[in-house]
């Protein structure tokens, strides 16, 4: 590491202020203030719609706010040029919804793509860094296939090893579990969770996954209408006794 | 949100912008393939639309010219008016239709699903790594369609000369060629660039602009890109003649 | 060698399977829409919608196009010392040949693409299988009028195809080129008999219903991804756009006389 990031590494891994974010008349991030720490996962749960992804477009600048400052990795976000945003964009990865694979490419190349592209590493580098990547995620054998051949979990897995690549410093999960059957979130969650522990980055994870929240979350935050209702260590927030934070872990109506 | 009086704007900005990415050095292996691609797709279309039209032509001359017992001058027509405007202008229509039509719904679904966002996340920009290299294409495949056009427009004009007209094989050639002059191919050349570049530019705007979401916003940037592609065809095809040939009248 | 060989053959029995394919779509959605309840109020529905979405488009690109006609037609009636004959010359021209043909292509490019990509967005959405599901015809429901539609908006905008072109042409002639006024109004309407308006919109009247059915089938067949939808949209325009110009040949020549005879319209 380098002495840069040591100082940096002091500052939490996003940190938001007074953010607002509004889409037409609605303001679907409303005055959010959250520091997130690093080298813990930290999972913001929320019903559908209560702006999760939108906080997580905002933290990456893909977004911009109509009040508040993002600072991610220490960078402020919508203060730094274009190119010092690119360059915060490649200290992180993350992962889509839907996955965002690059249909025409193979599993292979879609790895190896960040890789190629961004560091223009040298090919037998990406064959030995790709090779290790789909190791890691637990998919050695399918780097041939194409992207629409693969079932849903393999899909995230691989979504997973592309956002890994350029051995980022934070990953960013955008409902990782969501349209995968039980068991396939269950293997998904334990995927995150050693992926984790073993290599001690900072996640940050969009959900409304109850059960996936608490097998990965080290901290847990809930969004609701578009505030942060609750935020602080899981433990901490499954034990809250707040009615609206009980209704949702509990997933009564209401 | 951008003003609603600015809107208009966008598509010059636009143009600009995606301009400056060509200097940025766009990937050269993606451009080299997707030249390929593009003008191997669009040509069989320009090549069936302009055959037929040609042939249309000389039948429509023909039909014009008969009662004055000029039907041997309707090749001079088709050569006239098709080398100077009815082929360019097709095969912006054919390169706007086949060509406008794909980039666009490309685009727009790899913005749909997110695979735009994905490289922004990598530090990449879309606008050199996947507008750059489909502009580029658009604009060599731009005057290599307008040359095929002119070609089998020719080519249709003689075939139905000599076949349904019955004029002698070697007099409709000649009446075809003798009213085009090299610098008509200078014009077609200049007009195949133009062409390509607002073709280009059309499609990669559609496909990267936030408008509809998921599948129904790929068949409306589609839709969106061809129509407005063929527009833009038509005003600057009369803006370059008036331009070039207007100063001759 | 062997696939050289095979590859004209495919490709005509392909052609006609998918022509034979469009030909019975067509039958069945418009036979469909004609026996629902209101299929006709809402082809007309479509129709509207159509024209009103296709008429600017028509005049930015008929318009240019009527300008450019007089410019190289008075280039080359120069040459033959018979600049008097332009307006006729460009009005018949325009009515004949160049409003049905461009109206018609607008058509496919705007309402074509639309109908395509509409169709195979309900197609992924399992729209249309809902509709199957609740045992209504999903083809005449909502195949059906589009057809119609775009057979009825045709002609619509033919006539604003052919008024604008003029328009095109008498700008440029008399406004810039300094033809005299009177003599272009006066004399535009020589070329041209009541009978060659009359083809001209039963033209468009048949390139609105092939466009439709084309479009429409090729919506309707399309594949449930949303690629799937960008590509239903294109193909759908290309075929739409080639179909009118082919057929607008194959009208012609039966129009204006076959095998040499050219016989003209008067």
């Amino acid at each position: 590491m380098t002495v840069a990031n040591e100082q940096s590494a002091q500052t939490p891994a996003i940190e938001l202020r007074a953010v607002t974010k509004r889409f037409g008349p609605r303001a679907v991030v409303d005055d959010v203030t959250l520091s997130i720490q690093r080298g813990r996962t930290t999972v913001i749960l929320g019903p559908s719609g209560t702006g999760k992804s939108t906080l997580l477009r905002l933290a990456t600048g893909l977004l911009e706010p109509e009040a508040g400052s993002v600072h991610t990795l220490g960078v402020d976000v919508f203060g730094a040029k274009k190119h010092e945003l690119l360059r915060l964009r490649r200290r992180m990865g993350m992962l889509f919804q839907d996955n965002a694979l690059f249909g025409s490419l193979s599993v292979f190349d879609n790895v190896a793509f960040p890789l190629r592209r961004v560091q223009r590493t040298a090919e037998p580098e990406v064959r030995r860094r790709v090779d290790e990547l789909l190791q890691l995620v637990g998919l050695p054998e399918l780097g041939d296939r194409l992207p629409d051949r693969l079932s849903g979990g393999q899909r995230k897995r691989v979504a997973l090893a592309r956002a890994m690549a350029l051995s980022p410093e934070l990953v960013l999960f955008d409902e990782p579990t969501s349209g995968l059957d039980p068991q396939t979130s269950a293997s998904i969650d334990q995927l995150i969770k050693d992926t984790q522990t073993r290599l001690g980055l900072t996640f940050v994870v969009i959900t409304h996954d109850i059960e996936s929240a608490g097998i990965i979350a080290d901290d847990a935050g809930l969004l609701l209408d578009g505030k942060v209702h609750l935020f602080g260590p899981r433990a901490t927030v499954w034990a809250s006794q707040d009615p609206r934070v009980r209704a949702f872990l509990e997933r009564r109506a209401g | 949100m951008i003003p609603q009086v600015l809107l208009p704007l966008m598509l010059p900005a636009f143009a600009l912008r995606a301009t400056a990415a060509i200097l940025r050095g766009p990937p050269l292996k993606d451009t080299v393939l997707l030249v390929s691609r593009v003008i191997l797709r669009s040509l069989p279309v320009v090549v069936i639309i302009c055959f037929f039209c040609g042939a249309m032509l000389t039948v429509q001359a023909a039909a014009s010219l008969a009662p004055f017992g000029a039907l041997r001058m309707s090749g001079l027509i088709v050569g006239f008016g098709g080398v100077r405007e009815v082929f360019p202008l097709l095969a912006g229509g054919a390169l706007a239709s086949r060509t406008g039509a794909e980039i666009a719904s490309q685009l727009q679904a790899m913005r749909v699903t997110r695979q735009v966002e994905a490289l922004e996340m990598m530090g990449l920009d879309p606008l050199v790594l996947l507008v750059a290299p489909r502009l580029i294409a658009c604009v060599v495949a731009g005057p290599v369609c307008v040359f095929a056009a002119m070609v089998s427009g020719l080519v249709g004009g003689q075939v139905i000369g000599q076949f349904q007209l019955g004029i002698d094989r070697s007099a409709m050639w000649a009446t075809l060629l003798s009213a085009v002059g090299v610098g008509d191919l200078v014009v077609g050349l200049i007009k195949g660039v133009v062409l390509g570049f607002v073709v280009g530019v059309v499609a990669c705007y559609e496909g990267s602009i936030v408008a509809e979401g998921g599948a129904r916003g790929v068949g409306a940037a589609a839709n969106r890109a061809v129509v407005r592609g063929m527009v833009l065809v038509c005003l600057s095809c009369l803006g370059l003649s008036a331009l070039i040939y207007g100063r001759f009248l | 060698m062997l696939a050289l060989l095979r590859w004209p053959g495919a490709t005509t029995f392909s052609f006609f399977a998918a022509l034979g394919r469009v030909v019975a779509f067509f039958a069945q959605a418009t036979v469909g829409a004609l026996r629902e309840r209101g299929g006709l109020a809402a082809a007309s529905q479509q129709a509207l919608s159509l024209t009103a979405r296709c008429a600017l488009p028509v005049v930015l690109v008929v318009g240019p196009i009527g300008a450019m006609l007089a410019m190289q037609s008075l280039t080359l009636l120069r040459g033959f010392g018979t600049e008097r004959q332009l307006a006729p010359l460009a009005v018949a021209v325009i009515v004949r040949e160049i409003a049905p043909g461009f109206a018609a292509v607008v058509v496919a490019m705007q309402g074509g693409a639309s109908i395509a990509a509409e169709l195979a967005a309900m197609r992924l959405a399992e729209e249309l299988d809902a509709l199957d599901g609740m045992g209504l015809d999903s083809r005449g429901l909502v195949a059906g009028p589009r057809i119609l539609g775009a057979a009825f908006a045709a002609p619509i905008l033919n006539a604003l195809a052919i008024v604008t072109s003029v328009a095109g042409a008498y700008g440029m002639a008399v406004l810039v080129l300094g033809v005299p006024r009177t003599l272009f109004l006066e004399t535009m309407l020589n070329g041209l008999t009541p009978l060659d308006v009359w083809l001209s919109e039963a033209k468009t009247v048949i390139f609105g219903m092939g466009l439709g059915a084309i479009c429409a089938s090729a919506g309707f067949h399309s594949e449930r991804t949303t690629t799937g939808v960008g590509r239903a949209a294109n193909g759908a325009v290309v075929t739409s756009v080639v179909f009118v110009l082919v057929c607008n040949y194959v009208l012609n020549t039966a129009i204006f006389g076959l095998s040499g005879g050219a016989v003209a319209l008067s």
